[in-house]
C-alpha cells in the first residue's frame, strides 16, 4: 500500500520536472524575450535534477518489487532525497515564474467558465489568474486586492488541464467566508478541529472545491499536499474529502485504492515532516459539513454523480488518444439495431438514423475527471517505463515528456472543442 | 468503390471497433452527411508562414537545428471559437479539422473541399488530400485563398468533406508505417519534411564527399 502511494508521489515529482523542462524549452524559443545564456544555465540545472532523481535506481527499483520496503528507507527518502529534489524544483520554478513570457492558454478560461459559474463568482468581481512558483500557495498574501477574485495557478501546470484545479480555490475561499448556508456548520467544525479557525476555513474551502470539481480535486489536492508538506491536509482534510466523495456518490476503484494507500502512508509522511499524526475524523461532523456544502452549491453548479459516470466512460478514449469532447447520445449498439430494423422494412429513413448519431458535448469538468482517473490508474505504468525500462536508444524521460505533452494537448483540445460544440448546438 | 451515406453510417456503427469509422465530435450529422461524403469542420489552430531572415530551409542541416528553423518560419495562430481566422488573397496557411478521425484498415479516404467554399476561392488542400488506411487524428488542411477578397474562416464551419473508398485490408496502416510523421496528431502540425530518411542519406553522401 505504501508503494502504491509512493509511486503516485514519485510519478508526480518526475512529471513536474518534465514540465519544468518543457517550459524551459519554450523559453528557449523566445530568445528575444529571455536571455539564452540564463535559459541554458537553468536547463543544465534541470538536467542535473532529472539525473539525480533517476540515479537513485536502488530505491526506484524497490517500488516495483513485491517485497515490502526495507525499514526506514521510505522515511529516509522522504526526509532527505525527496525534500532536496523538490527544493531544487521549487527554486527552478521560482526562476521560471519570473522569466516566463508565454501567455496562459485560452482553454484555462473555458475551464473556469464551467467550474466557477458566474452566478457563484460574480459577487466577488472578475477572476484574475496569477501564476505562482511551486510550493507557494498564496501569491499575493498580505497585499490588499479588492474587487477582483484572485485565482492562482502554479506555472508548471500552465499547459496541464489536470493542474488547473487550484484555480477555483480563490472562489471557494470567498464562498467559505460568505455563504449563509455554511454558517450553521462552522461552530460544530470548530469544535472538532481543535478550535482552530484557520483549519476550519481550509476545510470549508477544500469541501466546496470538491463539490465543484469532484474527484479531480481530490487527486490534485492530495498530490499538492505531499509537495507542500501539508500535515493539516493529511490529518484532517484528506479523510474528510474521501467521506465527502462517498457522501456525494463520486467514488471509483482508483479513488478507493489511492485513499487507502494515502491512509497507510500517512504516519511515515507526517513523521518525515516532523508533524504529529493527530487527525481523528468525526464522520457525523463531516457529513453535516457536506450537507451544508450541498446547500451552498446547488446541483446545477456542482459536479454531479451523472457527470462522473460520463467521465468514467472516457477512459478508453484517453488510452487511444481519441478526442473526448463529446459522446454519442445513444449507444452505437442501439443505433445499429434501429438502423438494421429500418433496412429490414426496406424503408431507410436516413435522417432519422443520422439524428441518432448526434453527439452531446462533455463539460470541462468531465474531461478533467476523466483525465485524473486515467492518470491515477496509469501513473505506475508510466513511472515504470520512465525509471525501470532500459535499452539502447531508449530515453524513458524523453518518452514521458512526449506522453505528457500529447495528453495535455488532447485534454486542452477536448475542452475547447466541447465549447465550440455547445455553441454550434444552440438554436437560432 | 466509394461508400454511400448508408455504407458510411454502417461502418460508423460497426460492432467491431477495428472496422469502425470514428468521426468525433459529430455535432449535426443530418447537416454533415452527403450522398457519398461526410462534411468536416474547421478547427481553431493554424500555422502561417512568416518572413524571416533565413534564406531557405536547408534540409542538409542537422535535424535538431532544422526544427528551430521550421519553428522560426511558422507562426502558430489560435483563434477563439467566436473569432475568425482571416485568410487573405494569395495566402497559404495550415489548419486542421475540428474532428478526430479514425480510418479503418480496409478503407482509404479522400479530403475534398465543399463547392460552397470553392465558389469563394477557398482551397482546403494543395496536393495531399489522400488519407491512408489506419490514419487517426485531425486531418491537416493546406488552406489557400485563390480569390481576390479576404475570407473570414470561423472555427466549426464545414469547409471540407471526406469520402471513403473500400480497399482490401492493409498490413501497413498509417500509424505503423516506419516513417510516418503525423500519426495521432490532434492539432495543426507543420511539415517535418527533413525527417524523410532520404535526407539522412544525402547528408551522409555529402559528408563523405567532403
Amino acid at each position: 500500500m505504501q508503494k502504491t502511494f509512493l509511486k503516485f508521489v514519485v510519478y508526480e515529482l518526475i512529471e513536474r520536472i518534465a514540465r519544468a523542462d518543457y517550459l524551459l524549452a519554450d523559453c528557449a524559443r523566445m530568445p528575444d524575450k529571455v536571455s539564452p545564456a540564463l535559459i541554458t544555465a537553468l536547463q543544465q540545472q534541470s538536467t542535473a535534477l532529472k539525473t539525480q532523481v533517476l540515479a537513485d535506481q536502488a530505491f526506484l527499483s524497490e517500488l516495483f518489487t513485491d517485497a515490502p520496503l526495507p525499514d526506514n528507507s521510505l522515511h529516509h527518502w522522504l526526509k532527505d532525497d525527496f525534500g532536496v529534489h523538490y527544493k531544487t524544483l521549487s527554486a527552478l520554478s521560482t526562476a521560471l515564474n519570473s522569466l516566463y513570457k508565454g501567455a496562459l492558454l485560452p482553454e484555462t478560461n473555458l475551464f473556469l467558465k464551467d467550474a466557477a459559474p458566474e452566478e457563484l463568482s460574480e459577487a466577488f468581481g472578475p477572476i484574475a489568474i496569477v501564476t505562482t512558483p511551486e510550493n507557494h500557495a498564496d501569491p499575493v498574501a498580505g497585499v490588499p486586492v479588492t474587487g477582483v477574485l484572485l485565482s492562482h495557478l502554479p506555472l508548471l501546470q500552465k499547459n496541464n488541464p489536470l493542474g488547473w484545479t487550484t484555480l477555483i480555490q480563490g472562489l471557494c475561499k470567498q464562498l467559505a467566508k460568505t455563504s449563509p448556508a455554511l454558517e450553521a456548520v462552522k461552530p460544530r467544525l470548530k469544535k472538532v478541529l481543535d478550535h482552530n479557525e484557520a483549519v476550519v476555513e481550509t476545510m470549508l474551502m477544500h469541501a466546496l472545491a470538491l463539490r465543484l470539481l469532484g474527484p479531480a480535486y481530490y487527486f490534485s489536492s492530495l498530490a499538492d499536499a505531499v509537495f507542500n508538506r501539508d500535515a493539516v491536509f493529511f490529518n484532517w482534510v484528506e479523510p474528510a474529502l474521501f467521506i465527502g466523495l462517498n457522501h456525494l456518490g463520486l467514488t471509483s476503484k482508483s479513488l478507493v485504492i489511492l485513499h487507502e494507500a494515502a491512509e497507510r502512508s500517512k504516519p511515515v509522511f507526517l513523521k518525515s515532516w516532523g508533524a504529529e499524526d493527530d487527525g481523528v475524523v468525526d464522520k457525523d461532523a463531516i457529513t453535516a459539513l457536506f450537507n451544508a456544502v450541498e446547500r451552498a452549491i446547488p446541483d446545477k453548479h456542482a459536479f454531479t454523480q451523472k457527470q462522473f459516470e460520463r467521465a468514467l466512460l472516457l477512459q478508453e478514449r484517453l488510452a487511444q488518444g481519441t478526442l473526448l469532447s463529446a459522446s454519442p447520445i445513444y449507444p452505437v449498439e442501439e443505433v445499429s439495431v434501429y438502423f438494421e430494423e429500418m433496412r429490414a422494412t426496406g424503408e431507410v429513413a436516413i435522417y432519422d438514423a443520422l439524428a441518432r448519431m448526434t453527439e452531446t458535448p462533455h463539460t470541462a469538468r468531465e474531461v478533467l475527471n476523466a483525465g485524473w482517473v486515467y492518470k491515477a490508474e496509469r501513473a505506475p505504468v508510466w513511472l515504470y517505463s520512465t525509471v525501470a525500462v532500459q535499452g539502447e536508444d531508449y530515453d524513458g524521460f524523453e518518452r514521458l515528456r512526449e506522453l505528457i505533452e500529447g495528453t495535455d494537448i488532447l485534454l486542452q483540445k477536448s475542452i475547447e472543442t466541447s465549447e465550440l460544440h455547445k455553441m454550434l448546438l444552440c438554436s437560432v | 468503390m466509394i461508400l454511400n451515406e448508408a455504407q458510411i453510417l454502417e461502418r460508423m456503427l460497426d460492432p467491431d471497433p477495428e472496422r469502425r469509422i470514428i468521426i468525433t465530435p459529430l455535432i449535426k450529422p443530418e447537416e454533415q452527411f452527403g450522398p457519398t461524403s461526410v462534411d468536416l469542420r474547421l478547427g481553431t489552430d493554424f500555422q502561417v508562414l512568416r518572413r524571416t531572415n533565413l534564406t531557405h530551409l536547408d534540409p542538409m542541416k542537422d535535424p535538431d537545428a532544422l526544427v528551430h528553423d521550421v519553428a522560426k518560419h511558422m507562426h502558430h495562430v489560435k483563434v477563439h471559437p467566436t473569432e475568425p481566422f482571416i485568410l487573405h488573397p494569395g495566402e497559404f496557411a495550415l489548419g486542421s479539422t475540428l474532428e478526430f478521425v479514425k480510418i479503418p484498415l480496409d478503407l482509404a479516404a479522400r479530403l475534398e473541399g465543399r463547392s460552397t467554399w470553392g465558389r469563394l476561392g477557398l482551397q482546403v488542400h494543395a496536393t495531399a488530400g489522400f488519407v491512408d488506411p489506419g490514419f487517426r487524428g485531425a486531418i491537416t488542411f493546406e488552406l489557400s485563398n485563390v480569390s481576390n477578397i479576404p475570407l473570414p474562416l470561423y472555427p466549426g464551419v464545414r469547409v471540407s468533406q471526406l469520402c471513403f473508398f473500400l480497399s482490401t485490408e492493409t498490413n501497413l496502416p498509417y500509424a505503423k508505417k516506419r516513417y510516418s510523421k503525423y500519426s495521432g496528431k490532434i492539432s495543426t502540425a507543420s511539415s517535418a519534411f527533413f525527417k524523410d530518411p532520404e535526407y539522412a542519406r544525402i547528408r551522409k553522401a555529402i559528408a563523405l564527399e567532403v
